[in-house]
């Protein structure tokens, strides 16, 4: 963050009229809505960084289940970006289309599908493991 | 990915489990949406990176509550290459929210949620991790989906193509984070991942092309063509290493 700050001070202030402020007059936009959708930005970011942290260390499933929440963003942006934006801003790159659907169906299937390899695949080590060990013990007279 | 696990820490009820899973999943959604937003409203600018800097300020404030907490600070090691990876992450940052404002949040989405296949790549180079048939064949589906992307968005124009290229080395990177605190954590080449480091930063010369160009334009392929030069000298370092073995 200090690293950006200092850039802030360093370019985007001299510039600050070029590059942002007529920008923002070409787009009719307050200072008020721009400093609110940038905080907004930030907060999304904040509670995204805490919740995963949290995520991570309790909610079960390893990796079957990052792979299973990073599709479910990906289908609910695909959505939510049709819904709000497709013919309102932007261009096509807004709009549902077949193309991108298949691109999206095939990327979420294969991370998906890793999650679920990963697992099975960690839960045959264990099983390994854990025979190992007690094979061992059926070996060794003095246990 | 490493986690932090608190041997004393109580296990939340499943309603507080349930509803940080929500929250971590709608506030992953808004983000490029938000990017959109702001791109529509002029403050998107690529060379000022403003909206990083409210992009780090959520997670930066934490580090004040530490303080009033009176909790004991991490030891200066930690510390050190905390930072170390935070820089790495704040260009795969840049070039992912970067590319999203060029590409749109579709194309971000569907790109950036292959993190997890690039982070398993990673670690074959780096943590000596092996796959078996079903993963390395889950990641071969996921190629197949970018590629599809890539084709698909090819007569969008500039705009979308340049920020697909940003998106997919953003995402190349950040994933390299993931493994980059896997193996540092485990001590495992480092000195690789500190060359790394040097290259990208090295690269970074966007900046000062993006001050000289004279147009929004120039100042976008100015940022799209060394973002993708610092990509690349990164990609070439792993494939190097990678041979070193």
């Amino acid at each position: 963050m200090l690293a950006f700050l200092l850039w802030q001070f360093v370019y985007t202030l001299p510039r600050w009229d070029e590059k942002i402020w007529q920008p923002m007059q070409k787009a009719d936009t307050s200072p008020f809505y721009a400093v609110s959708m940038l905080i907004v930005f930030g907060l999304s970011n904040l509670f995204h960084s805490i919740t995963f942290f949290h995520t991570l260390r309790h909610y079960p499933g390893g990796a079957t289940s990052a792979g299973v929440m990073k599709g479910l963003q990906a289908v609910l942006v695909f959505v939510l970006t049709h819904l709000a934006y497709c013919g309102r801003t932007g261009g096509e790159e807004m709009c549902f289309t077949f193309g991108k659907f298949l691109s999206l169906v095939t990327v979420t299937s294969g991370v998906i599908g890793y999650g679920i390899a990963t697992s099975k695949h960690e839960e045959l080590i264990a099983t390994e493991e854990r025979d190992d060990e007690s094979y061992g013990h059926e070996l060794d007279p003095l246990t | 990915m490493p986690s932090n696990v608190g041997d004393s820490e109580a296990t939340p009820s499943s309603f507080i489990t349930t509803a940080n899973v929500s929250v971590y999943v709608i506030s992953g959604c808004t983000q490029p949406l938000l990017m959109t937003l702001l791109k529509n409203a002029g403050v998107a600018n690529s060379s000022c990176q403003l909206y990083m800097l409210f992009y780090y300020l959520g997670p930066a404030s934490i580090i004040f509550s530490l303080h009033k907490k009176g909790e004991e600070w991490p030891a200066k090691e930690a510390l050190l290459k905390a930072t170390g990876i935070a820089l790495f992450d704040i260009v795969a940052a840049s070039m992912n929210y970067t590319g999203a404002a060029l590409a749109g949040p579709t194309i971000f989405a569907i790109v950036y949620s292959s993190v997890t296949i690039w982070a398993a790549i990673f670690s074959q180079f780096f943590l000596a991790r092996s796959m078996n048939f079903y993963q390395w064949l889950c990641v071969c589906v996921v190629f197949l989906g970018l590629t599809l992307t890539t084709t698909h968005s090819r007569h969008l124009g500039h705009d979308v193509v340049n920020g697909l290229i940003l998106i997919i080395l953003g995402s190349m990177m950040h994933a390299l984070t993931y493994v980059m605190c896997e193996g540092i954590v485990s001590r495992i080449q480092s000195k690789i991942l500190y060359l790394c480091f040097q290259e990208i930063l090295t690269n970074l010369v966007f900046l000062d092309d993006s001050r000289r160009a004279q147009t929004l334009s120039e100042t976008k392929l100015c940022c799209t063509r060394n973002g993708c030069y610092a990509g690349f000298s990164f990609m070439a370092i792993c494939l190097h290493t990678s041979k070193m073995g």
